[in-house]
């Protein structure tokens, strides 16, 4: 189903063979190039530099085999009525928000459902799990009120499963809300009664609030559009926590949702493909909720997924999981392994930083033939991204990608000590403050960059390799701004409030507006 | 700038007046810099090739084009030209400066095609103040007049895929472009490969038509190419130029947009290219789709140097940047379309250092003796007329430099070249020979005191020339006026009344 809707485009990519065939060969030819065709430098920086391509090579083709041919094609039926529960999970979340959910779940146009809330605000301690149960009174919905912490939302939804009957559950945030025609167009994948679960776009209505939200969804818009789509393809669509349908018995055979993992979703998913249980990606927004609006919601939000994923990698690789096929272990490892990017973004980062305090380089090369591979297949890569998310990617969004190097390598080294992360419900309102302290090792590079050019100049003067790697360092503090300038508190309309409160105050203060007042009086 | 994207906005007759006035404008501001500082410019060989041999008979004009690399259309407006223009490099130089003066405009019609009016206005300011565009706008050769026929087969191509309109002005365009310059068919062959690539775009029936301009196109050019191989195909004339590198393919893009610039100073542009790379992130911007005629012109701005750049292994060398210069207003456009996606503040700024950066590197390229592309045989020649008897003789090498030499020089001393070349009885160009070397310098030197070497345009043999004289005999002077010509005085004789020499550099 295609909508026409601009700000559903990103659902209406293009996906060219070609082009995607020419960027994987770009790749390797960019290797292969900088492996065998020019000078090593030095040994450590060399092998680094190989290990950040191969990863590259392999982001590649993950994403150029995910994207190659988004199919859909799982039968369906309108006429389908079996019996859905709706879980619509809170924790702490504004009543109001709460409130406008449920409303458009008692909306939705499908003859069997019940509507359950699944109030976690007791066991989280929110002041407000009582107004939640009042809430669902005045609407006539049921509120399952846990009373037993544990589990974080997984912990929750098992809880409703273990109190309710439907063969379905739909789950819904607090914050996403449904539109009337949401289980029309999900209910009828599961004519087919292998049927696991159905996904749907998790679209964020709130984007034009701020940067941080507008960014939080032009990431997600490649990854709800051409990804999502193309892994219909590989029956390796999986859960994304909100605006999905699954089959209880898929569940059950799954063992519920996966309480011992931060990205709960992520995993069972995983385990519901084991048990060759179908999957399929709706490609139409049939749910709207918020993105996180201030800047370090996103930080955490970002780090739980990496977080989450990253346990995929180490603890359940899907690599040597019996259950999956060979399709769907290379898209659950390519998926979790984006969030490995972080080592390889701080390795090219470093690469020019030696240069300029030591003069060594990973490899030496006295023309242009670098730049001759190289930039096109930049230039390729960049422009895929933009086709298949029908031009709906911004640099903001690759910009917040690459800075987000730190939280990355930050959840990797959790992982691997095991240290306890829990899980936070991302806040549905801006949190206000100045959480620059969060881009310190991204403002520490660009303070090592100017050092370390001073270094350099006064070692050699301004030589090519001087220029080329300052070059190279300028597009990486580039990459750093936005994400700086969005930790960085909103002066601008700081400003401007003070501004609006200042005028008022002269206004006040004004003979003439103080007997227009008098007159109005 | 208001309007930024919008290219729809047909405008009422004031604005047109408005733009042409503007138009008009920028045509006085090259006209400008064109008398005050670039018509002073010494001949080059080139043009000082360009006027011999267009001051012939018309058929002679043509058999002596024939012979050489050039299609005739150049050389027969400017026999027309000097006619009444006269034979003076300056009278020469203007042809070009019409044909650049007429590109402006085509420019702003072609840049209309996908910028709005204030835009299209910028891009075409740029264009005509491009230090690059400069150079060869006063140039006595051809390449404006290639810029010219190019720029409306580009025009006329892109109201095809737009409007599905310009048959005829395509047509006429690509019937005659073909005798302006070789490169010209890059120009077409491009627009082919984007044609086989994207014909859902194009409008039916456009594969047959396209053919059609095409044989056109091709029987119109092969009368000459019959002539031109009956003539010999060029083989004495080619010039001798080595198979490119990746730092020569870069360096075209880098001449288009910052000019002619020493060693030193475009070693610092290539090592910068990673900056590219944030052009590429500008690139990834909400909304921000190639459409047709952008996807075009970017293609028109690529294809055809790379292209010349694998012809150029695979075939013969020729990859030099003046060649390329139909690729210069389709990639200025492409990348104002791109400022011109963005904010007012962030194009504007964009804008500030590229015109700042362009200005400065423009006053580089006009102020260095260092200059790539400089040749200055006017300094050279009046420093020997001031220096040089007629007990002295002059020698060029390489033979062919004899011309612009001959055109600046009005001493007293014999002018000879080196190796030999009796123009008036020999056809082509001399070979070089190391054995025959020492026989022809002591014919050349017999009964004269002083040598005055003027070395440019090496062939390959320079450094032996040089070094054979270096071994033998007293070097008194030694000056490089530009990059590659250097003049050498050797005292080759004794005077009982010795003359005095400047002091040795």
């Amino acid at each position: 189903m295609v909508q026409n809707n601009p700000r559903f485009a990103f659902l209406r990519g293009e996906h060219n063979k070609k082009f995607l065939a020419l960027n994987v060969m770009f790749a390797i030819l960019y290797f292969v190039a900088i492996t065998f065709f020019f000078e090593h430098g030095n040994i450590y920086l060399f092998v680094a530099l190989i290990i950040g391509e191969v990863f590259h090579i392999w982001q590649i083709i993950g994403f150029s085999a995910t994207t190659w041919n988004p199919v859909q094609d799982r039968r369906f039926d309108e006429k389908f009525d079996r019996a859905a529960d709706v879980f619509i999970t809170v924790a702490g979340e504004p009543v109001e928000i709460v409130e406008e959910t449920v409303r458009a779940a008692k909306a939705m146009k499908y003859p069997n459902f019940s509507i359950h809330i699944l109030n976690d605000g007791f066991v989280a301690k929110k002041d407000n799990w009582q107004d939640i149960e009042k809430l669902a009174v005045r609407m006539g919905v049921n509120c399952i009120t846990r009373r037993i912490p544990g589990g974080a939302k997984a912990g929750n939804l098992n809880n409703g499963l273990r109190q309710t009957t439907s063969p379905y559950v739909v789950v819904f945030d607090a914050d996403h809300v449904p539109k009337p025609d949401f289980l029309k167009k999900t209910m009828g994948y599961f004519v087919d009664e292998r049927m696991g679960f159905v996904q749907t776009p998790q679209f964020y209505k709130n984007q034009k609030v701020n940067t941080v939200a507008q960014t939080a969804w032009d990431q997600q818009s490649l990854f709800f559009g051409p990804i999502m789509k193309g892994k219909n393809r590989s029956n390796s669509v999986f859960m994304c926590g909100t605006n999905m349908v699954l089959s209880r018995e898929a569940l059950n055979e799954a063992g519920g949702m996966c309480e011992f993992n931060i990205a709960e979703d992520f995993l069972t998913s995983l385990f519901i493909h084991e048990k060759k249980w179908q999957s399929v990606y709706v490609d139409e927004v049939l749910a709207e909720g918020l993105a996180p609006e201030d800047f370090l919601s996103y930080y955490k939000q970002q780090f739980r997924w990496t977080r989450g994923s990253l346990e995929v990698i180490f603890r359940y690789n899907p690599l040597f999981r019996r259950g999956l096929s060979w399709k769907q272990k290379f898209q659950y490892l390519a998926s979790a392994s984006y969030y490995l990017s972080g080592s390889v973004v701080l390795i090219d980062a470093l690469i020019p930083l030696v240069f300029l305090y030591s003069g060594v380089t990973a490899i030496t090369t006295s023309s242009m033939t670098l730049a001759l591979i190289f930039l096109p297949y930049i230039f390729l890569s960049l422009y895929l991204l933009q086709k298949t998310s029908n031009y709906s990617y911004t640099f903001r969004a690759i910009s917040f990608s690459i800075s987000s190097f730190y939280l990355q390598i930050h959840a990797l080294i959790a992982v691997l000590r095991n240290q306890k992360t829990s899980f936070v419900v991302t806040s549905k309102s801006a949190i206000q403050g100045n959480f620059l302290y969060l881009a310190i090792p991204h403002m520490i590079y660009i303070a090592l960059v100017v050092i370390g050019v001073a270094l350099a100049v006064s070692r050699e003067g301004v030589s090519n390799s001087l220029i080329a790697n300052t070059a190279w360092a300028v597009v990486n503090i580039v990459a750093f701004i936005p994400f700086i300038m969005a930790a960085a508190p909103d002066v601008k309309s700081k400003i401007r409030t003070f501004k609006d409160s200042h005028d008022m105050f002269l206004s006040r203060k004004s003979p003439q507006k103080s007997e227009v007042a008098k007159e109005n009086v | 700038m208001k309007n930024i994207r919008s290219r729809n906005d047909k405008p009422v007759l004031w604005k047109r007046i408005s733009i042409f006035a503007y138009l008009l404008t920028l045509v006085g501001a090259v006209l400008t810099i064109s008398y005050m500082f670039m018509m002073g410019e010494s001949i080059r060989l080139d043009e000082a090739q360009s006027i011999w041999q267009s001051s012939h008979s018309l058929g002679r004009t043509l058999e002596i084009v024939a012979q050489d690399v050039h299609v005739p259309m150049y050389h027969i407006l400017l026999h027309y030209w000097m006619v009444i223009f006269g034979t003076s490099v300056e009278a020469a130089r203007y042809m070009s400066l019409l044909f650049f003066t007429l590109s402006i405009f085509i420019v702003y019609l072609l840049a209309r095609t996908v910028l709005s009016i204030r835009w299209s206005l910028v891009l075409t300011t740029l264009f005509a103040l491009s230090p690059f565009m400069s150079w060869y706008a006063n140039e006595a050769r051809m390449y404006t007049l290639l810029t010219f026929f190019t720029l409306l087969s580009q025009y006329f191509f892109t109201r095809i895929l737009q409007h599905k309109q310009g048959w005829g002005g395509y047509a006429i365009t690509a019937i005659i472009g073909v005798y302006s310059h070789y490169f010209f068919l890059f120009t077409l062959a491009a627009q082919a490969i984007y044609f086989l690539f994207n014909r859902a775009l194009f409008p039916k029936g456009s594969l047959k038509k396209f053919i059609a301009i095409a044989i056109a196109s091709l029987l119109s050019l092969m009368p000459w190419v019959y002539y031109f191989i009956q003539q010999g195909a060029a083989g004495n004339t080619r010039p001798l130029l080595q198979s490119p590198s990746t730092i020569d393919f870069f360096n075209v893009f880098s001449q288009f947009m910052f000019g002619f610039q020493t060693d030193a100073v475009n070693s610092i542009i290539l090592s910068a290219w990673p900056i590219l790379v944030i052009v590429a992130f500008m690139t990834v911007r909400r909304k921000m789709k190639l459409d047709a005629p952008v996807g075009y012109l970017l293609f028109a701005g690529f294809v055809p140097i790379l292209l010349a750049f694998v012809l150029s292994f695979v075939v013969t060398p020729f990859f030099v940047s003046r060649y390329m210069m139909p690729a210069v207003a389709p990639l200025y456009i492409a990348a104002v379309w791109l400022l011109s996606r963005y904010s007012k503040k962030v194009a504007i700024s964009a804008l500030v250092l590229w015109c700042a950066t362009v200005g400065y590197m423009f006053y580089l390229q006009m102020s260095t003796p260092l200059n790539p592309v400089r040749e200055d045989y006017k300094q050279a020649a009046n420093y020997i007329e001031e220096n040089a008897t007629v007990n002295d003789i002059v020698a060029l090498t390489s033979p062919f430099t004899v011309y612009p030499f001959e055109y600046s020089y009005d001493g007293d001393s014999q002018i000879r070249t080196i190796p030999f070349w009796d123009r008036q009885n020999e056809g082509g160009l001399p070979d070089f020979n190391q054995d025959t070397l020492g026989g022809e310098v002591d014919a050349l030197i017999k009964g004269h005191d002083y040598i005055y070497i003027l070395a440019s345009h090496d062939q390959g043999y320079e450094e032996e020339v040089i070094d054979y004289f270096v071994q033998r005999y007293e070097q008194t002077y030694t000056k490089e006026y530009t990059e590659d010509m250097t003049l050498h005085v050797f005292r080759v004789g004794y005077n009982p009344q010795p003359v005095i020499m400047p002091d040795t550099q």
